[in-house]
């Protein structure tokens, strides 16, 4: 019955008018999702003067670049990304290297022990970050490690729960006949992890790199917490810099919120194939 | 087997290699190349450094951690006077270390907890008490009771917001009261003249009215007046919060029943009353039930700056935003009197203190006094949108005659009795939060104010009495 009742819709909507009802509804609801992004854009170009404007000049007629050039001087936002760019690199290498290393481990050596801390990785999953900010905050305060990159990127290099998870999940997808093939030539743990469970799991590596940089590039409390002077500030911490007490500096933040969208946009739209293929393993096919 | 091991020294050398790159992320920041947008002001000061004396060896450098959250252009101009304070005292290495607005809780939270706080911190008023309870600063009660200090010259209420059991924990660097912003040309539009000085919550509830145009350009007045499509509000906002005090004290009305305000008494039958005039105006359709969220009036934030009402109540900031952007032809009063012959404005105010794990808490002392002394007020804080500096003799400094608004005085005269917001206690934001819909409620019409204020007086008890 309801297979029935689905061939129909699609029929009716393979037909023509079908199709421009669909379409038109994507188009209002993309135009929807994107009106916050012409906002931010709209009111990157503005004059000061109108960005406060109502009702809101949408097509402000008097367009400048000078919010840009303002902005981009007002903080070293050149610093800021450079800072953020090599966070984002070494927070991406560790997760990726610890992540993959734990979940292999914990896919092929199975047994109750390594289900048993599966389980307690997936627990933690649960413990908000802000619930062990402060005893995290107390360690590396004595460590003498606060205002610099090293709490903010340390804890990646000890693997990262829903990475782990996601590996874990990926390997077991292998075949175990690639595995015993490879023992039977006398292949090392090592040597399975390398040369079989790596080359077969490019799109989970490449989407768990693609998630691990969009969350590097946008975290704001680690780099909140642990940063204080603006030499080393991330862009987030930047642009967060421009809301005051009681004003915000929207022309200004605006256009530099611009630039930093576009490294993230970027790497999304190249590689979004390969976050669906990462996160749903199908070696099947 | 030996393929094993060349991978295990593969694995272990990209280890080392990364190991090299984190032991990059660590060390001190005054080691690493200055990023170039900061490079200009530090070579300036480098300079002026190389001009003034040295420290002696007997001199020992002091390092002085300073915490603000400030602005770029804020910030542009506070460095500028630490760079004077530098050059006087050659011996002090001070640290600033900014945090972002959105920010500061959570990271002064973290500080205090772990005993990392800045030796001198940058606190907002509305914030200090919950921290000076937890014993977060040092009491202040030695050094401001150096006649030299002159700490009677700071205004008594900004002094309070700092004060805890007799002592001071901090020292108010500037106030700053709300004002009533008036659009001077929708007042000449309806033909209606900017209040007097002497005016009255009646004639504030009367030009609420004939401001007040519905879409088809009718007032308040007309018998046929939409309230439900209002395009241009007679006033901007209505009690919709705790910290709405100065909307009741001129009715004779005091929601507070002990001085910090942990004991709140919005049931009482004056306030009620007093709540009853602004639900009035609500719900009339002369000033928003909503005022901020933008659900009722379409505009997120208060409907004054965004140029759709005729009285707007702000804070003295909105000066500096209006003076920017120039949009606006307006002009500023004072808060109307009441029936019960008083008038009443809030009034925020920030401090600076010093954290209770200061090694250096004398040198951290000096280091307020320079940022709160005549010189550094006058030359730093002065300025329309930063607010007025807290000493009443230097106050007058923030007064720019050709500039608006045209009754700059108003300002210094809401300034005579403004209070700072309360309650601000541990546990106010919890209350406020938990709150707010029920003002819109009443102002609304759909809780009745018996209802509500009985509902707001229970969760201030809950709240307060837990937190105390």
């Amino acid at each position: 019955m309801s297979g029935i009742q689905l061939r129909g819709v699609s029929r009716r909507l393979g037909s023509w008018p079908g199709r421009i009802l669909v379409y038109t509804m994507l188009l209002a609801l993309a135009a929807l999702f994107l009106l916050p992004f012409y906002w931010m854009l709209a009111t990157a170009l503005k004059p000061q003067q109108l960005v406060y404007s109502f009702p809101p000049d949408w097509l402000a007629g008097d367009l400048t670049l000078a919010n840009f050039r303002e902005g981009w001087t007002a903080l070293p936002f050149g610093r800021f990304f450079i800072n953020t760019a090599y966070v984002t690199m070494l927070t991406v290498a560790g997760t990726v290297l610890s992540s993959s290393l734990v979940g292999f481990g914990l896919a092929r050596y199975g047994g109750r022990l390594a289900n048993l801390l599966f389980v307690t990785v997936l627990l933690t999953m649960m413990v908000p970050p802000a619930a062990t900010l402060i005893p995290r905050f107390v360690i590396f305060s004595r460590l003498g490690w606060t205002n610099s990159y090293l709490p903010i990127v340390l804890p990646y290099w000890f693997g990262v729960p829903f990475f782990i998870f996601l590996f874990r999940q990926f390997f077991r997808a292998i075949p175990q006949e690639y595995f015993d093939a490879a023992e039977l030539d006398g292949a090392s743990p090592l040597d399975l992890y390398f040369r079989v469970a790596v080359p077969l799991s490019r799109p989970a590596f490449v989407a768990a790199a693609l998630f691990s940089t969009l969350i590097a590039w946008n975290d704001f409390l680690d780099p909140l917490v642990y940063l204080s002077t603006l030499d080393k500030f991330t862009i987030q911490l930047g642009l967060s810099s421009f809301r005051g007490q009681f004003i915000a500096e929207l022309h200004l933040m605006m256009p530099m919120a611009l630039l930093a969208m576009l490294p993230v946009l970027l790497l999304v739209a190249l590689g979004q194939r390969w976050i669906a293929r990462g996160l749903a393993p199908d070696l099947e096919k | 087997m030996g393929n094993s091991l060349l991978r295990a020294g593969r694995v272990l050398a990209a280890l080392m290699i990364f190991a090299v790159l984190i032991a990059a992320c660590g060390g001190d920041s005054s080691d690493d190349e200055e990023p170039t947008a900061t490079s200009e002001p530090e070579a300036a000061a480098a300079t002026a450094t190389e001009s003034e004396p040295e420290p002696t060896e007997a001199e020992e450098t002091i390092t002085l951690r300073l915490g603000v959250s400030m602005t770029p252009a804020e910030l542009e101009t506070f460095e500028a006077g630490l760079e004077d304070i530098r050059s006087r005292h050659p011996n002090w290495d001070i640290q600033l270390e900014q945090t972002p607005q959105d920010g500061v809780v959570e990271k002064t939270n973290t500080q205090i907890a772990s005993g990392d706080l800045p030796d001198v911190v940058h606190v907002q008023g509305l914030f200090a008490q919950p921290w000076i309870r937890q014993g977060a600063f040092a009491s202040l009660a030695d050094y401001t009771s150096d006649p030299e200090f002159n700490v009677d010259d700071f205004y008594d209420a900004a002094l309070g917001q700092f004060q805890w059991e007799d002592a001071l924990y901090g020292v108010p660097n500037i106030v700053a009261p709300d004002l009533l912003f008036l659009n001077l040309d929708m007042f000449e539009a309806a033909g209606v003249e900017p209040p007097a000085a002497d005016w009255t919550m009646d004639d504030l509830e009367t030009l609420a009215y004939e401001l007040t145009l519905d879409s088809d350009g009718r007032n308040a007045n007309d018998p046929d007046f939409d309230p439900d499509s209002v395009v241009q509000w007679g006033l901007s906002v209505t009690p919709n919060n705790i910290w709405t005090r100065h909307y009741l004290l001129p009715f004779g009305a005091d929601p507070c029943a002990n001085d910090d305000c942990t004991d709140l008494q919005f049931s009482s039958p004056e306030v009620q009353e007093a709540l009853t005039f602004w639900a009035d105006l609500a719900q009339a359709g002369v000033a928003p039930y909503d005022p901020y969220t933008g659900n009722q009036t379409g505009v997120p934030g208060e409907g004054f700056q965004a140029g759709i009402a005729a009285m707007g109540i702000n804070g003295f900031f909105l000066v500096g935003v209006l003076n920017a952007t120039g949009e606006l032809n307006y002009d500023v009063a004072e808060f109307p009197t009441g029936p019960a012959g008083v008038k009443a404005s809030p009034l925020s105010t920030n401090g600076w203190a010093i954290a209770e794990t200061s090694e250096q808490k004398d040198a951290a002392w000096e280091l307020i006094e320079e940022l709160t002394s005549e010189e550094f007020l006058t030359q730093h804080w002065a300025e329309p949108g930063h607010g007025v500096p807290a000493r009443e003799s230097v106050a007058p400094e923030v007064l720019q005659e050709e500039a608006a608004p045209a009754n700059q005085q108003a300002i210094l005269d809401t300034l005579e009795y403004a209070e700072v917001f309360v309650p601000s206690a541990a546990g106010a934001f919890e209350v406020f939060g938990r709150t707010s819909d029920i003002f819109v409620a009443m102002m609304r019409g759909d809780t009745p104010i018996a209802d509500g204020t009985e509902e707001i007086d229970s969760i201030g008890d809950e709240v307060f009495g837990a937190s105390q």
